[in-house]
């Protein structure tokens, strides 16, 4: 008979070989180890989180042990639900207050480890950089090529011109 | 079956630390992860002005599909709570539902057969059914030539003081389109000028209603489009600028409490849904008033 488990803590290993050792209810943030866990009863070994090194590994337990106290969505809930809401916890924004490389690989982990609060605040914070800016500026901010022509462009500009406001 | 497996969960990353210091970091994002950072965009003018960074966003941004879902997503975020098939959701709504009714109505009554020409709740302006109606001021067709503010000052009845009106070419009566923009919006003295290409823009557009079983075609089955989402957010703005409170009970027309500043004075309100001698809902009303029936909002607090 399955008893629930005792056991408290459980061992994660990043890309880079590092074992890092958290309290189970914080690695059961992420749905992924969550299941795994409940599939194999008892780990002792540490379980290799293999596309997540070590200070991103750290950055997203760090989120898990600030929110293991947020009420974890039902499984069936509907979709739209955990969107509600525009904004961004403060805590969450000074979290997330990091450069742009640590910030998709925030979001990457998180969609890896299925961690859906994680994912939304990590994609509302890009989507918050993306907002007021123009074109240009994205291109830049993001170092995206601009690969249209310039007649192209003008067709395009023209095409969203009832939008602007001047 | 669903739970997923370290090893089918390995996916789009591998390849991800090579390109780090040359490419975009949206390169390494697989398109489900993209979309999903597109839907949270807060401005709708930042998401169609996205489509002119590059190829690959213009033909994700100008995707319909993707459009549905963004303008799906922006409502619900913004006026969602609120919501009939929600109504024990304890949250503060973020924005007055009466934004998104002010939107449909635009919306809806930009066009034949619902365009209403000739009633004079419709329009301030002077028509050919009800020519003593003559507080307000026509436009005609957009050419951008606004009276002087204090003249419409003293023109009572509409939110704001004009009306921004559309001649009907074949009939020569008017349609009121909406009393929004000075205002109501944020906008600034030259971008009044909006409002023309964006009437434009909808009209190139057309009405199209969600699909329904017992083909209702009113206000609630309206289907929103990127057009309905610039306009609410710019009502948005507003409303946020100028603060507001206010309560409104619409199942029963009666207007409670106070709305700070007039965003919806209650002249106008009353205009709108209690015209006429009986003060009984004019027949062309056709909005689902179960949607809205209760509206109460509160401005955010101030930081």
């Amino acid at each position: 008979m399955a008893t629930p488990s005792t056991q408290a803590t459980v061992k994660l290993q990043s890309n880079d070989n590092v074992v890092i050792e958290v309290e189970r209810a914080i690695a059961e943030r992420s749905v992924l180890i969550k299941n795994m866990l409940e599939d194999c009863g008892e780990v002792t070994d540490a379980i290799p989180i293999s596309n997540v090194n070590e200070s991103i590994l750290r950055k997203v337990i760090e989120w898990c042990e600030h929110h293991k106290n947020d009420p974890v969505a039902a499984e069936n809930e509907n979709d739209d639900s955990r969107k509600k809401t525009t904004d961004i916890d403060e805590w969450d924004q000074k979290f997330m207050n990091v450069d742009q490389e640590m910030l998709f690989e925030i979001i990457l982990a998180a969609n890896f480890l299925d961690i859906k609060p994680l994912l939304d605040t990590g994609c509302k914070t890009v989507a918050n950089m993306i907002k007021g800016k123009s074109p240009e500026e994205i291109r830049k901010l993001f170092n995206i090529q601009n690969d249209f022509t310039p007649e192209e462009e003008e067709q395009i500009r023209r095409e969203n011109e009832w939008a602007e406001d001047r | 079956m669903s739970r997923s497996t370290f090893d089918n969960r390995q996916v789009c990353t591998d390849t991800a630390p090579a390109l780090l210091t040359t490419s975009s970091p949206f390169k390494r994002l697989p398109n489900e992860l993209l979309l999903e950072i597109i839907s949270q965009i807060p401005d709708p003018r930042s998401f169609l002005s996205l489509s002119r960074v590059n190829k690959h966003f213009h033909s994700i941004i100008t995707n319909d599909f993707i459009q549905d879902r963004y303008v799906n997503h922006w409502f619900f975020t913004h006026f969602g709570p609120y919501r009939i098939e929600s109504p024990t959701a304890n949250q503060d709504p973020p924005y007055p539902p009466i934004i998104e009714f002010i939107v449909r109505y635009v919306h809806f009554h930009c066009f034949a057969p619902f365009r209403c020409t000739d009633h004079p709740s419709h329009s301030n302006a002077p028509t050919t059914a009800n020519p003593k109606v003559r507080s307000g001021i026509l436009f005609k067709l957009w050419d951008g030539k606004w009276p002087a503010r204090e003249r419409l000052a003293k023109t009572r009845g509409a939110p704001w003081w004009g009306v921004v009106a559309q001649v009907d070419k074949n009939t020569g009566t008017t349609g009121e389109v909406g009393s929004l923009l000075v205002g109501y919006t944020t906008l600034p003295m030259n971008g009044w000028m909006w409002f023309p290409r964006f009437y434009r823009r909808l009209q190139q557009r057309g009405v199209q209603f969600v699909e329904d079983n017992e083909g209702v075609r009113d206000l609630h089955m309206l289907k929103l489009g990127v057009e309905d989402a610039v306009l609410a957010f710019h009502l948005v703005e507003g409303w946020r600028l100028r603060g507001g409170t206010g309560v409104t009970d619409l199942s029963t027309s009666q207007f409670v409490g106070e709305w700070t500043r007039g965003f919806y004075d209650e002249g106008w309100y009353w205009k709108r849904y209690g015209f006429g001698k009986d003060r009984k809902r004019p027949a062309y009303y056709a909005f689902g008033r179960e949607d809205y029936i209760r509206c109460e909002c509160r401005l955010p607090a101030k930081k």
